[in-house]
């Protein structure tokens, strides 16, 4: 029972290296393989998928920041347009203007025109009817008075 | 009573199944033989457990052995604090040969471990792993070093270690199973049913395990001795 036996030390020995190679073998190196294998896997999906998170992030800045020119832009343009309007505004109201005081003017100077020309025939008017007087005056009797006038 | 001892003697000798022609005949014993019972049927189970294994869709088999692989690796990566990982497989082949030789005697068989040569062996091979680890990691000197250390004095004290541990897992596991093996037959003559079946669970299965964990569990903390700086 308690006697040890050189074969049998030997064989288990065999065996137990046998077995241990043959699990290592067949048992634990496939699993642990697969193991591995699986995380690397979860590894490098993690790894593209933060790539990829990383890249929307990225896209998102720039689309961001392509809206905020764009409404710079459009406010640019807008204002541009207001002055540009203000402007042809500004120099309509000027030329209305002018025109206006040059009618005003030549309204002027045609009245003043038209007053010369009234005063001018009024003062012919008074000289034909001076004159007609004249001749009813010789007419009528103060010939000497005429005659001086003549 | 001198029948029962009788009984019992018979029942603890290891017989010699047959002899190798060879040699002037060597003799091969009951264990080896059960060993090598065990040694296909791990190797069976171990084929068909493998077959199909998959990377992406694992299914229940093979995610109930990755769980069972990796939580042995665990275990020992725990008790071993990270270092040693490549004596892990050694270790797990060990308390999977260990585990079934305790639970075999269930089905009829002769446990291999109530053979003083197996455990012997086991304890021999645990002993040469511990220092093969050690001489590996430190180096000759370093190895012949840590004999004196932490102080020359317990010089004398680290060499007896060197028979000291592979006796005491040799003979704890032996003892336990022979132990177990006699209060049984014992518990079997008084009482031939029901009651066995009780104390069966206890004596050949918890024990037969917890041997088991024992036995790994010091090898491996006595690698982890020897490989720590």
């Amino acid at each position: 029972m308690l006697s040890l036996n050189g074969a049998t030390l030997f064989f288990t020995f065999l065996n137990v290296l046998v077995l241990f190679l043959g699990l290592k073998k067949l048992l634990f190196q496939p699993v642990m393989n697969i193991v591995e294998q699986r995380e690397k896997l979860i590894r490098e999906q993690l790894s593209d998928a933060k790539d990829t998170k990383q890249r929307a992030e990225q896209l998102e800045k720039e689309y961001q920041q392509n809206l905020k020119d764009a409404h710079v832009q459009a406010d640019e343009i807008l204002m541009e347009a207001k002055e540009q309007a203000a402007l042809l505004q500004a120099k309509e109201l000027e030329k209305t203007r002018e025109e206006i005081d040059h009618m005003k003017l030549q309204a002027r100077a045609d009245l003043e025109m038209e007053q010369e020309k009234a005063k001018q025939e009024v003062q012919l008017e008074i000289a034909s009817l001076a004159m007609e007087a004249a001749r009813k005056i010789m007419r009528t009797g103060d010939v000497h008075e005429a005659a001086g006038s003549k | 009573m001198d029948k029962l001892v009788e009984q019992l003697m018979e029942e603890l000798n290891c017989e010699t199944v047959f002899t190798i022609p060879i040699l002037g005949g060597v003799p091969v014993a009951e264990s080896v033989v059960v060993s090598w019972m065990i040694m296909a049927l791990i190797f069976f189970i171990s084929i068909v457990l493998v077959r199909n294994l998959s990377v992406k869709t694992p299914g229940h088999r093979q995610t109930l052995l990755e769980m069972a692989v990796t939580g042995g690796y665990h275990f020992f990566e725990d008790v071993m604090g990270g270092y040693g990982k490549e004596y892990i497989p050694y270790l797990a082949a060990v308390a999977v040969y260990i585990g079934i030789s305790n639970l075999i005697g269930l089905f009829g068989f002769k446990p291999p471990t109530k053979d003083l040569n197996v455990t012997a062996v086991l304890g021999i091979m645990s002993i040469l792993l511990i220092e093969i680890a050690g001489y590996r990691k430190k180096g000759g000197k370093g190895w012949l070093k840590s004999f004196a250390e932490p102080m020359p004095v317990v010089l004398p004290i680290n060499i007896l270690e060197l028979f000291i541990k592979p006796l005491s897992l040799c003979m704890r596991l032996f003892g336990n199973v022979l132990g177990s093996f006699v209060i049984m037959e014992l518990i079997k003559m008084i009482v031939p049913a029901v009651i066995p079946v009780i104390f069966s669970c206890y004596f050949d299965i918890f024990d037969g395990l917890i041997q088991v964990y024992v036995f790994v569990f010091l090898t491996a903390l006595f690698v982890k001795e020897a490989v720590e700086d």
